[in-house]
């Protein structure tokens, strides 16, 4: 079971490098009245919703050290 | 650093953007119903888990939950990656060219320019159930030389965007065959003499009428140059023939629309596509036509666009 945790980890690292790599090219390139600024906050808000919710989830479970 | 006062980072000083042109809204939907069915799962298994969550007590609850929740942000990672290439690829059309931007992925940028007096045709195609039932097709704009065709593709009212293009591109012929002077508000201390005289012209002048300037030399009292009361009159005359009443002011400039931090600063006169703020508009764009034809400034809502 740790090694899931470890991979879901390893997941979310590359997620949160992607997900930067995203939000630079709406904020550098959108300007003042589009729709950039909106969907950049709405992003934000789901994916931080959606991490915090399986960590409390993860965080509320036992996981034992085996790696099966 | 974000583009601050501009639409895109080569727009000169000066330069209006009267198009902004995102495809149309259902290729975003598209997208949108793509994640959506990607989500679907997801729910499922929520409804289940509240449903009966006897089953997820043990290891499979682990299971779910890490799986569940890497399937649920890689779907929001696709409508992100969706959404950039959806929303920043823009064609923009200004009182100088035409801007095609293509943003593919996160990696690659793609901008290229046409001036709007290379313009040869605009073709509007609209093929399709679809496309005719909801408006929306391609552009062919066909230039001089042997430069690449633009293509705006799934672009919202094609035939609409392709008549207003063509009148801007008519608009500035005219215009560049037009004096090089025009009525603005608030600035008639920018007169300038010579915005009403051209010396090219006044020298072509000069070389036709040789027999003229001959029977000034044996005349010997006429001067070939305009002495200065007859300079002030004549500027007095131009002036009062340009003044408009009830407080017009004249300015001149070089450019079709002098280049002020004012002018960069605001929104484009038509936006078409997903979160357009005045897609539908035609009265606003004809005065808009009307006013760059005649030479004068558009006159816009001035919009804090501070970033």
């Amino acid at each position: 079971m740790m090694f899931l945790l470890i991979c879901y980890f390893i997941f979310l690292a590359v997620f949160i490098v992607f997900s930067a790599f995203g939000l630079y090219h709406l904020w550098r390139f959108g300007y003042v009245g589009d729709f950039t600024k909106p969907a950049i906050i709405i992003y934000v808000v789901a994916t931080i919703t959606v991490i915090v919710f399986t960590l409390m989830a993860i965080s509320l479970r036992a996981w034992p050290a085996t790696l099966t | 650093m974000p583009i601050s006062g501009k639409f895109f980072p080569s727009q000169v000083s000066g330069e209006r953007v009267f198009l902004l042109i995102r495809r149309h809204w259902i290729v975003f939907a598209t997208i949108i119903f793509f994640v959506v069915v990607l989500l679907i799962p997801v729910l499922v298994l929520i409804i289940y888990w509240v449903s009966n969550p006897d089953v997820f007590s043990g290891p499979i609850g682990n299971f779910a939950i890490i799986i569940g929740g890497s399937y649920t942000l890689t779907a929001l990672g696709l409508l992100l990656y969706g959404f950039v290439n959806y929303y920043l690829d823009v064609y923009i059309v200004t009182n100088k060219r035409i801007v095609d931007i293509k943003q593919k992925g996160f990696f690659s940028r793609e901008i290229a320019e046409l001036h709007l007096h290379q313009i040869q045709d605009v073709e509007a195609e609209v093929e399709g159930f679809l496309q005719t039932l909801i408006h929306f097709g391609s552009i062919h704009i066909q230039t001089a030389g042997e430069r690449e065709n633009f293509i705006f593709e799934d672009v919202p009212h094609p035939y609409t965007l392709a008549k207003q293009i063509i009148e801007l591109h008519e608009a500035s012929i005219e215009a560049e065959y037009e004096p090089k002077v025009h009525r603005d508000q608030g600035a008639a201390d920018d007169y300038r003499p010579e915005d009403y005289f051209h010396p090219e012209e006044e020298k072509n002048d000069q070389q036709e009428p040789a027999v003229d300037e001959a029977a000034a030399k044996t005349d010997g009292s006429k001067s070939q140059s305009m002495s200065d009361d007859e300079f002030e009159g004549g500027i007095k005359y131009l002036e009062e023939s340009y003044r408009p009443s009830a407080g017009e002011k004249i300015t001149s400039d070089d450019s079709l629309f002098p280049p002020n931090e004012e002018s960069k600063n605001q929104q484009p006169i038509e936006e078409f596509g997903f979160g357009s703020g005045n897609a539908s508009n035609p009265e606003k764009f004809e005065k808009e036509l009307k006013e760059l034809s005649e030479g004068q400034e558009v006159s816009l809502d001035d919009t804090d666009r501070e970033v």
